[in-house]
């Protein structure tokens, strides 16, 4: 439970509690607008193609920022198409109180004129921020969203999956999964607490981004052996996921994982299954076998005599499981292969 | 009989979470009408001024049974669409909430908590949101009771809520006017993490 100094400090650090300093209740309430613009905004577009996205709210309904400031812009329909379009990796858009949106690209844009008149959201670099008066405020990050405003949710645990993979594992872009490797390129795993960190990433960005689920839990016993990595429950359906990771490459203690490691892990979720089915004769549940592949050609080398090949040898090899539980049990959903992508460069 | 809080609640927030992200789920509305109810406790009244109550689901989490009796009300009447996970108020919903709105004296009040929980799904992923009403120490310790009733009066956990919102309200001093920020303090205070 937190204690008054703790909620202080929190206050003192809150975005929302420094508009209303500024700009009174009145702030605040822009804010929350912005907040669904900056949503709608950021379902057209793809965020990894832009290094900094500005967009103002203006606080009354009268004015129009971008014209008082003299940054040249076009009005643009309110469905944002035409962002999708956008050949720069810097915009800046202007939602007016009025509905109408207009959208500059001058890279050299100077905002600061701005502050008096409108609620200011900036995006720089992937981190977000919110302008107060004197200052920029950064929004502390959340693990397993790459903004607060991500419109993307999922409705299925396929879904969720295949968007992790391809946003947050295939790059290690998530904050939590970096801690899993022990060199810059992305070459060899720390010794220890791999595993659990991988859990860690993804159990996070279930909890955030998954729809509709009552309980998403690590670490949950099936049988008296071992626990199952995650276990995912939905309201009001008798449906559990039981998700089993595995890691495959070399850890810097000289661990090292291949294809036998995924083939176990698959028997070892087929037996939790089993266990699971023969304890609650209600609840349906469903595995789902999660292998992180960080396996390297050549993995012993220095990273200067690493070529683009070695790195990338393992990406598309994908491993054949025997038996192949997804095809002899419905309960068994075809598993999955993270392909952890290392860099040759810092 | 349909608790007509529990109805207006409903048609409510499920009109603003769809013009915010499409449509809702029931367990989303329940979060919410949850959060609403503590900021109204937070606001100085009591659980049973509410309107309705909730008790715990089998995970120990805020489920409250007249919410879901008002939402089978709506989908049977036809007033909401959807499969059976999301929905969608259609206008006959939409209408029926135009007119209980104007009703100011005896949904008014509520409307102010109401507006606060939705506006922190602008703010904030809905995933945090729900980790961190999770995370209170009310629904953590009532986890373990025998009573299925969560913010009762007479219960333990209920006085440590009261405890949460005097220190919450000492560190806020008279400062802020919008309700949003005790909630979205409150919330990274569960998280012991900063939101924002």
């Amino acid at each position: 439970m937190a204690t008054s100094e703790e909620y202080h400090n929190i206050i003192l650090n809150l975005f929302l509690a420094k508009l209303e300093k500024d700009y009174n209740e009145v702030g605040v309430n822009t804010a929350v607008k912005l907040a669904d613009n900056i949503r709608k905004a950021y379902k057209v577009i793809d965020l990894k193609g832009f290094t900094r996205i500005v967009i103002i709210s203006p606080l009354k309904i009268e004015d129009k920022i971008l014209d008082k400031l003299g940054i040249a812009s076009e009005e643009i329909s309110s469905t944002l198409e035409k962002l999708t379009t956008c050949t720069t990796d810097q915009v800046l858009i202007e939602f007016s109180l009025t509905g109408k949106v207009f959208l500059s690209t001058d890279k050299d844009a100077d905002i600061s004129g701005a502050k008096e008149n409108s609620i200011i959201y900036e995006r720089d670099n992937e981190l977000e921020y919110f302008h107060t008066k004197d200052d920029r405020d950064l929004l502390t990050p959340i693990s397993g969203v790459e903004s607060y405003f991500s419109p993307s949710t999922f409705k299925s645990l396929d879904e969720a999956l295949e968007y992790y993979e391809t946003r947050f594992a295939r790059t290690s872009s998530c904050q939590i999964l970096q801690g899993i490797w022990d060199d810059d390129n992305r070459i060899k795993i720390i010794a220890g607490s791999s595993e659990a960190i991988m859990r860690n990433s993804l159990c996070q960005f279930l909890r955030m981004r998954l729809r509709d689920s009552k309980e998403i839990m690590p670490e949950q016993n099936v049988n008296e052996k071992n626990p199952v990595d995650i276990r995912v429950t939905w309201n009001y359906t008798k449906h559990v996921a039981l998700i089993e990771i595995k890691w495959l490459g070399k850890s810097v203690s000289g661990t090292s994982y291949s294809q036998s490691r995924a083939l176990e892990g698959a028997q070892q979720l087929a037996e939790y299954l089993d266990d699971f089915a023969n304890q609650n004769s209600t609840i349906i549940p469903k595995g789902y076998l999660v292998v992180f592949d960080g396996r390297r050609r050549k993995v012993d080398s220095t990273i200067d005599d690493l070529t683009a090949e070695d790195i990338d040898y393992y990406e598309n090899q994908d491993i054949t499981y025997n038996p192949k539980y997804d095809e002899i049990r419905t309960d068994f959903e075809t598993p999955r292969r993270f392909f952890l992508k290392a860099r040759l460069t810092d | 009989m349909i608790n007509h809080f529990a109805l207006f609640d409903i048609l409510f927030l499920g009109q603003k979470l769809q013009y915010k992200r499409d449509d809702f789920a029931a367990s989303e509305i329940q979060l919410l009408c949850y959060l609403s109810c503590l900021l109204s406790i937070y606001n100085g009244k009591t659980s049973n001024d509410w309107g309705y109550r909730f008790s715990k689901n089998e995970s120990g989490y805020p489920l409250s049974v007249d919410i879901n009796k008002a939402l089978n009300f709506l989908l049977k009447k036809g007033m909401l669409e959807g499969d059976d996970k999301y929905f969608r108020i259609v206008e006959s919903g939409s209408s029926l909430h135009t007119s209980m709105s104007m009703n100011s004296q005896m949904y008014g009040e509520r409307l102010e908590n109401l507006e606060a929980s939705v506006n922190c799904t602008s703010m904030l992923p809905f995933g945090a949101i729900q980790v961190a009403i999770h995370n209170d120490p009310i629904i953590t310790s009532s986890k373990s009771k025998n009573s299925a009733l969560l913010l009762a009066e007479n219960i333990y956990s209920t006085s440590i809520l009261h405890e949460q919102f005097k220190d919450l309200k000492v560190a806020l001093g008279d400062q802020y006017k919008s309700l949003i920020i005790p909630a979205i303090t409150w919330m990274s205070g569960n998280l012991k993490q900063q939101l924002g």
